[in-house]
């Protein structure tokens, strides 16, 4: 049809020669050609599509590997700042008050520590070491340093690292959010830690969070034979004081278990807590993951350990030596002679030298001779009914030291231990309620107390009350100053101070290396086995 | 001219396809080799960011292969190509979590060097990875479970662990309560080593609690530090948080 329609509109001749060529072309199959052009385009096409497609999934992964990377090394650096700024942190928290502001009167935060114009100078700056009081007081700029931001300097940047306030309020302490919160971490074997929660002003949604924990208010009974028993197989670790009112009232307010949170007067944090009865001694030690003090673990820490190895030389010689000292102010709750909590003399009665002949106290003090002996260096190792009239009782203090680093064991206030071969030696009565003679001023003795619950014979008591106790170191009202006589009232008012240790049994640890080796062994010889 | 028709045809066709396998090829033969070399590295330090963050934390560690930690010969006694867990570190998320990681390892099909071998595919290398698991998970359960956590073309592994002492491993000097993961890795196309060396600080590890440790028994000492001697005494340290912005509270 298209030949002919050609025909009419060209000349015979040329279009002849034309349709013969396109006939030959025709012939000659350009659809075909055309096909194999078109069918290599398109594997061009879809060989450039994929590779488009290839190309750019690529560059899409690794924009998001590049990005993930980045973010992960950024984590790392972080972590590492964190890590650095955790030391800081640690420092300031064992180190306390190490610029001396509380003593300045710089410390400006009443509602966590008492200000120091009243009884700062009194008490020591240890009780501000592992204090988490002093870390809210110091984080919220209160401590007399206005930035407490810390500058960790890491690859060549700066991260300011700051102790965020994301705590809940405690409004028994202030109504501002905390810097701290109290946690226990079972599974980790950690019973008691104070977890703070650091970030950068840099990276404000990051944060990592630390647990601080007490390392400045324990001290270790190092590994030995001691009397009857001996700690081969526990690690034993001893409060250096006495559980302070800062303490319980910390966990009154943490435990949870009361309802209401009895009001303290702060001036009163630093010192011995007394009002308690033995159970709740108990329970506030279970609290940090301890036990109460036990006796012969008391003995064990505060008597010299050199000596106490050479008891049984001496025995004979002590027994003697103690009868002979003038009773001038022997007291004992059931009306007897006070009798020693362990058996047997120890080497040296008195923690501060290895001979009892060289203590002051030894062979008791003339009254004319009083005010010779009674030194403020005398009284820091014995702080008796005297001293108290002389100096103020100096909580958190490192006096009246034993030779592992435990502290306030002769004089102070009557200490509570539990003593289950003998029950009824469970009172360190060595205190300010007794006179610097008193032999009860001496290691190992022993008295018995009920516990504040219970009543307590009225002797002990009759002889307190004539020495008029001295007020300003019970932090209580003194009932004995408001004319109370009553048995049932006064028992009250004996301050009985305690403290905790905590024991870790090392005998499962020495099972589980054997149980390693024998299985080290047995993997060996099935390696061995299959082998071979 | 009918004979060259298909000749035409047949060339027209080989000539697309030419064109589509050179840029096929271009695309996965070249760049791919340039994007393995990349990756190696980039997988090496992706590990190590990822689990110095997740490690930090770790308080325990159960050695799950005793004769393949701290020796100092490089891994030999698995069976080719066979998985088998290393070992498994127990780390705090935060107070109330815990997590743990198995650290699970491929032997290469070729314990000796590899260097001009021919033919290589991913399986003939060793590979090592890292599942997150449960405490109470059994890692032998996950030795074929998918990680991208992991490092691949691995030749020569060395894994040292360290309790409280430090110790020196090929004139280098491993400090204490860290997990060190040291080897080389060979990228496919090349064949060219690698060598890493990784370092992860093991914050909440107390002495004595590394499990089936290899090492000999510590003595009980005279004195103790008042809290259990660790990288940073006294400090437990949690993971990481990322916080979302909406979440973000005001700085008081």
């Amino acid at each position: 049809m298209k030949l002919k329609l050609l025909n009419l509109s060209i000349t015979p001749k040329i279009t002849q020669k034309i349709v013969q060529k396109i006939t030959r072309l025709n012939s000659f199959s350009w659809r075909r050609v055309l096909v194999a052009t078109i069918t290599g385009l398109f594997l061009f096409l879809s060989a450039f599509y994929v590779y488009f497609q290839f190309q750019n999934k690529k560059i899409i992964t690794l924009k998001q590997n590049v990005s993930l990377l980045e973010k992960k090394i950024l984590e790392q650096s972080l972590t590492m700042v964190f890590t650095e700024a955790a030391k800081i942190v640690r420092e300031r928290w064992e180190g306390g008050d190490l610029e001396g502001h509380w003593e300045k009167g710089l410390l400006n935060c009443p509602e966590e520590i008492m200000p120091a114009n009243n009884e700062g100078k009194i008490v020591s700056d240890l009780y501000l070491r592992c204090n988490p009081n002093y870390l809210q007081c110091y984080y919220s700029g209160k401590a007399g340093v206005r930035d407490s931001r810390i500058d960790i300097r890491f690859r060549g940047r700066l991260f300011k690292v700051v102790v965020q306030n994301i705590f809940p309020a405690v409004n028994a302490y202030s109504p501002m959010q905390r810097y701290y919160s109290i946690v226990a971490l079972p599974h980790y074997e950690l019973h008691h830690g104070v977890m703070l929660s650091l970030s950068t002003v840099e990276y404000p949604q990051y944060s990592m969070k630390i647990i601080l924990e007490d390392s400045c208010h324990n001290t270790f009974l190092p590994e030995g034979v001691y009397y009857s028993w001996s700690n081969h197989d526990r690690d034993i670790y001893v409060d250096k004081y006495l559980v302070s009112n800062r303490d319980v009232w910390e966990w009154v307010i943490y435990s949870g278990k009361w309802k209401k949170i009895p009001g303290i007067n702060k001036e009163f944090f630093p010192y011995p807590a007394t009002n308690l009865t033995v159970k709740e001694m108990q329970q506030y030690c279970e609290f940090r993951g301890k036990q109460l003090m036990e006796s012969n673990v008391y003995d064990a820490a505060s008597i010299y350990r050199e000596e106490s190895e050479g008891r049984e030389d001496r025995e004979g010689r002590e027994e003697k030596e103690v009868e002979v000292i003038p009773d001038l102010m022997a007291v004992d709750v059931e009306g007897t002679e006070g009798t020693e909590g362990t058996e047997g003399a120890p080497a040296s009665l008195y923690p501060w030298c290895r001979e009892n002949s060289d203590a002051f106290l030894y062979t008791g003090i003339p009254r004319r001779e009083l005010g010779k002996y009674l030194t403020r260096e005398n009284c820091q190792l014995v702080y008796s009914y005297e001293c108290a009239q002389l100096f103020k009782y100096q909580p958190y203090s490192n006096t009246s030291t034993s030779w592992m680093g435990m502290n306030q064991i002769l004089g102070g206030y009557p200490e509570y231990l539990q003593n289950s071969a003998s029950p009824r030696e469970n009172l360190k009565l060595s205190s300010f309620y007794l006179g610097i003679n008193s032999p009860w001023h001496a290691l190992t003795k022993r008295a018995y107390w009920k516990g504040p619950e219970v009543k307590v014979g009225r002797d002990l008591f009759t002889a307190l009350y004539n020495q008029k106790l001295p007020t300003d170191i019970i932090p209580l009202d003194n009932a004995l100053d408001k004319g109370v006589t009553d048995d049932d009232e006064l028992e009250r008012w004996l301050a009985v101070g305690f403290r905790c240790m905590k024991t870790v049994n090392v005998v499962n640890k020495i099972t589980n290396k054997v149980t390693n080796k024998v299985t080290n062994k047995v993997t060996n010889k099935v390696v061995n086995k299959d082998g071979a | 001219m009918k004979k060259y028709t298909f000749f035409l045809q047949v060339l027209g066709f080989l000539l697309g396809i030419l064109i589509g396998t050179v840029l096929v090829l271009g695309a996965l033969g070249v760049n791919g080799c340039k994007r393995s070399e990349v990756d190696s590295s980039q997988q090496i330090k992706f590990f190590e960011a990822t689990n110095f963050s997740e490690w930090i934390t770790t308080y325990k560690v159960n050695i799950l292969n005793p004769l393949l930690i701290n020796v100092d010969k490089k891994f030999s006694a698995g069976v080719v190509r066979s998985w088998q867990p290393l070992l498994k570190l127990e780390t705090l998320v935060n107070e109330r979590e815990s997590r743990s990681y198995c650290i699970i390892y491929r032997f290469p099909a070729y314990n000796g060097d590899v260097t001009g071998k021919k033919d290589l595919k991913n399986n003939d290398l060793g590979e090592l990875k890292v599942v997150a698991v449960t405490s109470n998970d059994d890692c032998d359960k996950h030795l074929y479970s998918k990680s991208n956590n992991h490092i691949s073309g691995i030749t020569v592994l060395n894994i040292w662990l360290t309790d409280y002492e430090q110790k020196r491993f090929l004139e280098k000097e491993l400090k204490p309560f860290h997990l060190y993961i040291m080897g080389e890795v060979i990228a496919q196309s090349s064949k060219k080593g690698m060598p890493f060396a990784l370092a992860f600080p093991l914050q909440n590890m107390k002495k004595g609690n590394v499990l089936n440790l290899p090492l000999s028994a510590y003595p009980r000492e005279k004195f103790f530090p008042s809290v259990p001697r660790k990288l940073l005494s006294g400090v437990t340290f949690l993971q990481l948080e990322l916080e979302l912005e909406s979440q973000l509270r005001p700085r008081q």
